[in-house]
């Protein structure tokens, strides 16, 4: 019993779908025709960057593929409320997010894939250092608290300015700056400790 | 320095990123998004505990029990010589993937109504360590506290208007479910009530009321020594675990190091109870870190930590 009292709290807790009830689009054909539109501009703009994100997260192409995949697909039965191509990349992308939490949580993959550092065999010895410096970099920002990585992922992949990064996060824009300083702090004490 | 940092990192990440080559999946997009209806997924909000009166059976079946058993209710003792009392507040913790909600002792002005004084402590408390959040102060429901009233079927917290600037957070479910069982837990921690608790601004429901979800509780708990208190050695550390065949495991390091370590046992099966070991330590300051392994993906379960200092 305290099992399932458990897993109920934890499915609640870390669900992918974002807080707005999801309607299916009116059936009235323009609707659908709009909606379908939208999301392919949308798609052909932001798949890739979106995708490249959930990777980034949740290191796992293929998981990245999924959760954004869904986010997708949950735009266009919202379409109908939306109607806004910038509210719908905004929405777009806190799917996303969401969907890496729960996707990280179910599947724990991310510890048992670490992706290996790409190296060429030809590479001279500097650049064969770098790429290893690169790992480490990557491999600490791995190991920081969920949100640091996650304000410093969304800070430097998508560019995204501090009010954005809060509503991205459903945070606020003060935690949004001491997350990403505590992050900061933490990879300089971690590089130079292993540098 | 930082800049410099900042530049690797940058890099870094979008090097990482780059070297990630999408395949296409509008097809797929499409078959799911064309013809008949949407596919049919379920759906967080239906989920019983997130929902008034809906707690299901089994959380509600729990509640009471953990209520009594985990944490025994007291109206909090003023703290002596002053206008402060001590409250018991709840802040999210991050434990590997996991949220876990953990109790802290703080000092607050002492207004004469203990359940006031400590929301109105849990709306202002700014957690001291990495990784610890007040979701309430990330995004506030509302201003400041003006009464905790209980009825027959619930208890209403009563703020003011909250700054306009909360209307830039548009919370995830997960950190609004987070943000709703630290107000519970600690309305009931300092009520000795298990009533679903409502929170109004300017009489008006914010949301649901909600009901104590008794497993947000983190597993393992350190009650003593406090974060940051000065003790003498040889010492005890003792708190209160619910964990999986009771086990505890602990250690307890210096500058990262481990210079004491072993296991011990509290609880199991939603049993929660006291665990301890006892110490014996140069003076210095440390770290003693508790935590409980998950079995199904050996990932990290629970943990708690604390630092001390020997005298």
């Amino acid at each position: 019993m305290w099992r399932l009292a458990r897993a109920i709290g934890v499915t609640a807790i870390y669900s992918a779908a974002p807080r707005e009830v999801l309607q299916p689009v009116s059936a009235d054909p323009q609707d659908r025709a709009s909606a379908d539109e939208a999301v392919e501009a949308l798609y052909a703009a932001h798949w890739v960057g979106l995708v490249r994100l959930a990777a980034l997260l949740l290191r796992d192409q293929r998981a990245a593929e999924d959760v954004t995949q869904d986010a997708f697909i949950a735009l266009h039965r919202r379409w109908g409320r939306l109607r806004d191509p910038d509210r719908a990349l905004a929405y777009l992308r806190r799917s996303v997010v969401n969907g890496c939490r729960s996707a990280h949580r179910r599947s724990a993959v991310a510890d048992r894939h670490r992706p290996e550092p790409l190296t060429d065999a030809a590479s001279a010895e500097a650049a064969v250092l770098a790429v290893e410096r690169r790992a480490t970099v990557l491999a600490a920002v791995a190991a920081l608290p969920r949100r640091q990585r996650e304000v410093l992922v969304l800070r430097h992949w998508l560019d995204l300015s501090e009010a954005d990064i809060a509503a991205t996060l459903g945070i606020s824009r003060g935690s949004v700056k001491s997350h990403s300083s505590r992050g900061i702090a933490a990879l300089s004490t971690t590089l130079e400790r292993d540098a | 320095m930082n800049d410099k940092l900042e530049t690797e990192l940058r890099s870094a990440i979008r090097s990482q990123a780059e070297s990630v080559r999408p395949t296409d999946r509008l097809g797929a997009i499409r078959a799911r998004t064309q013809g008949g209806s949407a596919p049919a997924r379920t759906s967080w909000w239906n989920r019983p505990w997130a929902l008034a009166g809906g707690a299901g059976l089994v959380a509600a079946s729990v509640v009471a029990a953990a209520v009594v058993l985990v944490e025994p209710s007291s109206d909090e003792p003023p703290v002596a010589g002053g206008d402060l009392r001590e409250v018991t507040v709840y802040e999210v913790g991050e434990v590997g993937d996991r949220e876990w909600l953990f109790p802290q002792r703080v000092s607050t002005q002492d207004t004469g109504d203990p359940a006031v004084d400590a929301v109105r402590a849990l709306l202002n408390y700014e957690p001291t360590r990495d990784a610890r959040y007040n979701m309430l102060a990330e995004c506030p429901l509302g201003g400041d506290v003006s009464s905790v009233e209980a009825s027959a079927s619930r208890i209403v917290v009563e703020l003011s208007p909250g700054p306009s600037g909360a209307a830039l957070c548009d919370m995830s479910p997960m950190g609004a479910a987070a943000r709703m069982q630290q107000m519970v837990w600690t309305v009931h921690r300092t009520t000795a009530s298990d009533l679903p608790v409502q929170v109004t601004v300017d009489g008006e429901p914010t949301e649901p009321p909600a009901e104590i979800d008794p497993s947000a509780l983190s597993p393992i708990i350190i009650e003593s020594p406090a974060d940051g208190a000065t003790v003498s050695s040889p010492g005890t550390i003792a708190g209160t675990s619910d964990t999986f065949e009771a086990n505890v495991v602990w250690e307890v390091l210096q500058d990262g190091r481990v210079v004491e370590d072993g296991f011990t046992m509290g609880g199991t099966m939603g049993a929660r109870a006291p665990f301890e070991f006892t110490v014996d330590l140069e003076p210095g300051t440390y770290t003693a870190r508790t935590y409980a392994e998950d079995m199904e993906t050996g990932g990290l379960f629970a943990e708690d930590t604390v630092t001390f200092t020997v005298e």
